[in-house]
C-alpha cells in the first residue's frame, strides 16, 4: 500500500516538475516580448491614463486636476464635431474603399496572363512614402491638376477637391489608393488558397465566372473580409496623418477627427493632460467595442 | 482565486508603476526648483570670495547644425575654441535639434532640449507661460551691450518686464512680388506705398485660374492662416485682444476686424486667390516659388529666400512690399517677427549664466561680420543668393550697423530691400496671451470665408470671438 502511494507522490512529483519545466521554458521565451510590451504598451497605456488627471507642467511639476480635463473636453463643441467626422470617415472608408480590395484580388485571380506584374502593379502604391503620397495628391486634386484637366476636356466641370463637402471623401480617396495593395495581396493569398478542384468541378458543371465567383470564391474569403471589415474599422478609427497633412482638420472643422484633435491639442496647444484624457476614452471606447466583437463572436460560434 | 490572486497582482503592479511614476517627477521638481537653483550661485559666491577656487567645470549643450551644413559647423567649432580659450572650465556638446512647436514638449519632458537654443517670435508667450525659457533679466541687465539692442526687436521676448530671449534678427511681414508675372501681363508695379485697393487691382490683371496663378496667395491651412489675417487686422487699425482690468478682452471683432475679413472675402468671391484653400507656410511659399501666385505674404526675406534659392527666381525678379494700408495715407502695420536664442531653464544658474555669456559672447564684434561674410562667399560659391533680416539685434545707425552694411554692400550675392520698405512699414508684436489660439480659431473663419458662399461675417466673426473669450482668454490669468 505504501509503495503505491509513493509511486503516486513520485508520479504527481515528477509531472509537476514536467508541467514547471513547460512553463517555466516557456514563459521564458516570451518574457523578452513581455518586458518590450510593458515599456513600448502597458507603461504608456497606464502613465497616460494617470496623466489625464493631472496638468501636466514640466517645470514646475505636475498638478493633480481630477476630472477637469474630462470635464473639458466633454464642455467643448469639438467633442461632437470630431466623433462624427470619425465615423463620417470610417463610413466613407467602408464606402469608397472597402469593396476595392477583394474586387482588385479577384479580377487578378482570374487574370490567365501577367497576373504576376498586376499583383505588383497593385501593391506598388503601398510603397510610396507618406510624404510623397500627399505631395502628388496635392497635385492631382489641384485645380489645374490632371483630373480637373481630364474633366474640363471632356467638357465637365471642374471639382473642388477641398471643400467642406469633398473634403473628407478626397482624403479618403487618396488613403484607399495607397493602401488598396498590401488588403489585395492578404485577399489573392486566401484565394489562391481554394482548392483547385471546386472551380475545375464547376467548370466541368458549366458555372460561369460570375457564379463560380458567387457560389465558390466570396463564400471562401468571407472570414477574412470580415476580419479585415473589423481591423479597418479600427484603423479608420483612429485616422488623423492624412487629414494632418493635407488639411489640417479644416475648412472649418470639415475633416477634424478625434484623433486629430488630441494631435492638437498635444503638439499645438500643448495641453498634454487633456490630450492624455483624450486618448484613455479612446482606450476605453476600443476596449468596450472589442468586448462586444468578443461577445458577438462567441454567440454566432455557439449558434 | 486565480481571479483574486490575479486582481492583487495587478494592484500591486499599477501600485508600485505609479509610485515610479510620482518618484520622477519629484526628482525633476527639486532639479528644477528656483530654490534650489539659486542656492547654487550663492554657495558658489562665498566660495569665491574665501578662496580663489578654480572655476566650477560647466558643460553646455550648443545648438549645431545638420551635417550637411559643413560651413556653419565648422563655424561653431571655431567660435567654440575662441570662446573656451577665454573660458577653459567651459565644455561643450553639439546637439543639432532644430526647433519645432511639435516637439519642444516632448524635448521638455524628456529633458533632452539643448542649453541654449533659437526659436521664434511667435514661440516667445508660449515658452514664456509654459516655463520653457530661462529669465535672463539679470543676465541681460549686467551685460555691457544692453542698451546698444534694438527695442522694437527684444518686445516679444519681455514678458511682465522680465527678458527671455536675445534677439538675433526680424522682420515686419511683408508681400513678396514676382515681378516677371507682372512683366509678362504688362502690369505696373503698384506704388510702395500702396493700398488694399492697389493689391486687389493687381490680383485682378495678373489671376489666371485657367492657368493655375493666382494673384494673391494668402495662407489657408493651419494656425498660420490666422496669423496672416492679422496682417489686414492690424493694418485697418485693429488689435487682437486688450487687458481691461486685469482680464483679456478680444478686440479683433472690431469693424477693423471686420473691414480685414471683407477684404479677404472680396478676394475669394473674385477668385483672386488659389483654388486650394489648404495652403499652409511652406505650400504658399513653394507656390509662389513655382510661379503659381504673383504675391505672398510671409516674413520679409523668406518667400524671396525659397523662390531665389530652391525656386530659381532671380533675385532682381522679386521685390518685397509692406502690407498695404487699409486706404491711402494709411499705416502699413505687420506683424513683428525674428529670430531669438533662448535657454533652458532645466540648466543650474551658472550654466544659464554661461549660456548667456556664450550666445552673446560675439555680438557686436568682429567676428560676427567675419562669420556673416564666410556664409555669404559660402553661398556665393554655391550659386546662392544670402537674404539678411531686415532688421537685426543692432540699431541700424548704430557704427556696428554701418559696418554691416558695408559689407552686403561688397556682394553681389546679397539680395537688397528696397529703402522705401524699411520706412514705410510699421511692426507690431504679436498678441501677447494664448496668440497660437486665437490663431486657431480664426482659421476656421478663414477657411470657412474661403470654401462657404454667404457668409454672413459680423455673425461669424462675432461668434469666434465669444468662443475665445470664452474659452480661451477668460482663462488666462495676468500675473
Amino acid at each position: 500500500m505504501e509503495d503505491v502511494h509513493y509511486v503516486q507522490t513520485a508520479a504527481a512529483k515528477a509531472s509537476a516538475r514536467k508541467k514547471f519545466n513547460w512553463y517555466f521554458w516557456g514563459t521564458l521565451f516570451i518574457l523578452p516580448e513581455i518586458i518590450l510590451f510593458f515599456i513600448f504598451l502597458w507603461v504608456p497605456i497606464l502613465k497616460g491614463i494617470f496623466y489625464s488627471f493631472y496638468n501636466i507642467d514640466f517645470v514646475d511639476g505636475n498638478h493633480f486636476t481630477g476630472l477637469d480635463n474630462y470635464i473639458s473636453i466633454f464642455q467643448g463643441e469639438l467633442l461632437l464635431t470630431s466623433i462624427k467626422n470619425t465615423l463620417y470617415y470610417m463610413l466613407l472608408g467602408v464606402v469608397l474603399g472597402f469593396w476595392i480590395p477583394p474586387l482588385v484580388a479577384i479580377a487578378v485571380t482570374e487574370l490567365k496572363w501577367f497576373q504576376g506584374a498586376a499583383r505588383i502593379i497593385g501593391y506598388l502604391p503601398s510603397a510610396v512614402p507618406a510624404i510623397v503620397l500627399y505631395g502628388m495628391w496635392m497635385w492631382f486634386f489641384d485645380a489645374v491638376g490632371p483630373i480637373n484637366s481630364f474633366l474640363q476636356t471632356i467638357g465637365l466641370q471642374p471639382i473642388e477637391f477641398f471643400s467642406p463637402h469633398m473634403s473628407m471623401i478626397s482624403i479618403v480617396i487618396l488613403e484607399t489608393w495607397q493602401s488598396f495593395g498590401a488588403a489585395t495581396l492578404i485577399y489573392i493569398a486566401a484565394i489562391v488558397s481554394i482548392p483547385r478542384e471546386l472551380y475545375e468541378a464547376a467548370e466541368i458543371d458549366g458555372a460561369s465566372v460570375w457564379q463560380r465567383i458567387r457560389h465558390i470564391t466570396l463564400p471562401s474569403i468571407r472570414t477574412l473580409m470580415l476580419l479585415l471589415l473589423l481591423l479597418q474599422l479600427i484603423t479608420t478609427s483612429q485616422g488623423f496623418q492624412a487629414q494632418l497633412s493635407m488639411t489640417d482638420g479644416g475648412p472649418n472643422n470639415a475633416t477634424l477627427t478625434y484623433l486629430l484633435w488630441m494631435n492638437h491639442t498635444a503638439f499645438r496647444d500643448l495641453n498634454f493632460g487633456k490630450a492624455s484624457a483624450m486618448g484613455s476614452l479612446m482606450f476605453f471606447v476600443l476596449i468596450l467595442l472589442s468586448i462586444v466583437y468578443n461577445l458577438l463572436q462567441r454567440r454566432s460560434e455557439k449558434a | 482565486m486565480k481571479g483574486k490572486k490575479a486582481t492583487a497582482f495587478s494592484t500591486i503592479a499599477l501600485t508600485v508603476l505609479l509610485t515610479a511614476c510620482g518618484t520622477s517627477n519629484t526628482t525633476n521638481n527639486s532639479a528644477a526648483s528656483p530654490s534650489a537653483a539659486s542656492a547654487t550661485p550663492a554657495a558658489s559666491a562665498s566660495a569665491a570670495t574665501a578662496t580663489p577656487a578654480p572655476a566650477k567645470k560647466i558643460t553646455i549643450t550648443a545648438e549645431s547644425f545638420k551635417p550637411d551644413q559643413k560651413e556653419k559647423n565648422d563655424q561653431l567649432d571655431q567660435r567654440i575654441s575662441r570662446f573656451k580659450a577665454k573660458n577653459p572650465n567651459v565644455e561643450f556638446k553639439k546637439d543639432d535639434w532644430q526647433y519645432s512647436p511639435l516637439e519642444i514638449g516632448v524635448k521638455m519632458a524628456s529633458n533632452s532640449a539643448p542649453t541654449e537654443y533659437t526659436t521664434y517670435a511667435t514661440e516667445g508667450k508660449v515658452l514664456v507661460d509654459k516655463k520653457w525659457v530661462a529669465d535672463i533679466t539679470d543676465s541681460m541687465n549686467a551685460w555691457s551691450h544692453a542698451q546698444d539692442m534694438n527695442d522694437l526687436l527684444s518686445k516679444p521676448f519681455v514678458v511682465n518686464g522680465k527678458t527671455y530671449g536675445v534677439p538675433i534678427d526680424g522682420y515686419v511681414m511683408t508681400i513678396t512680388l514676382n515681378k516677371k508675372l507682372f512683366a509678362q501681363k504688362g502690369v505696373p508695379l503698384p506704388p510702395m506705398d500702396w493700398t488694399w485697393d492697389d493689391l486687389l487691382d493687381a490680383a485682378r490683371k495678373i489671376n489666371d485660374p485657367a492657368k493655375g496663378i493666382a494673384g494673391f496667395i494668402p495662407m489657408g491651412k493651419g494656425p498660420e492662416a490666422g496669423w496672416n489675417w492679422t496682417n489686414f487686422l492690424y493694418a485697418a487699425g485693429g488689435d487682437v485682444q486688450k487687458i481691461d482690468n486685469g482680464k483679456v478682452v478680444v478686440t479683433f471683432n472690431s469693424d477693423a476686424g471686420l473691414k480685414a475679413l471683407e477684404f479677404y472675402k472680396k478676394l475669394k468671391d473674385e477668385n483672386l486667390i488659389p483654388q486650394n484653400w489648404a495652403l499652409g507656410y511652406g505650400d504658399a511659399l513653394s507656390a509662389f516659388a513655382q510661379g503659381r501666385g504673383a504675391m505672398v505674404m510671409c516674413g520679409s526675406g523668406n518667400a524671396a529666400d525659397t523662390a531665389i534659392n530652391e525656386g530659381g527666381i532671380s533675385k532682381d525678379d522679386l521685390v518685397v512690399y509692406p502690407i498695404p494700408s487699409m486706404t491711402k495715407g494709411g499705416k502699413h502695420t505687420g506683424v513683428l517677427g525674428g529670430n531669438y536664442r533662448v535657454i533652458n531653464p532645466k540648466a543650474d544658474k551658472e550654466t544659464q549664466q554661461m549660456a548667456f555669456k556664450w550666445i552673446t559672447d560675439e555680438y557686436f564684434t568682429d567676428e560676427f561680420l567675419t562669420s556673416t561674410q564666410k556664409e555669404i562667399e559660402d553661398r556665393k560659391g554655391k550659386n546662392r543668393v544670402y537674404i539678411p533680416q531686415p532688421i537685426n539685434y543692432w540699431k541700424d545707425s548704430s557704427d556696428f550697423g554701418k559696418k554691416y552694411a558695408d559689407l552686403l554692400a561688397k556682394y553681389d550675392n546679397v539680395f537688397k530691400y528696397d529703402p522705401q520698405l524699411l520706412s514705410l512699414w510699421d511692426g507690431k508684436p504679436e498678441a501677447q496671451y494664448e496668440a497660437q489660439k486665437y490663431y486657431a480659431e480664426m482659421a476656421n473663419v478663414i477657411q470657412k470665408v474661403f470654401t462657404t458662399k454667404n457668409v454672413d461675417l459680423k455673425k461669424t466673426l462675432e461668434d469666434t470671438s465669444n468662443k475665445v473669450q470664452s474659452e480661451v482668454f477668460d482663462k488666462v490669468k495676468i500675473e
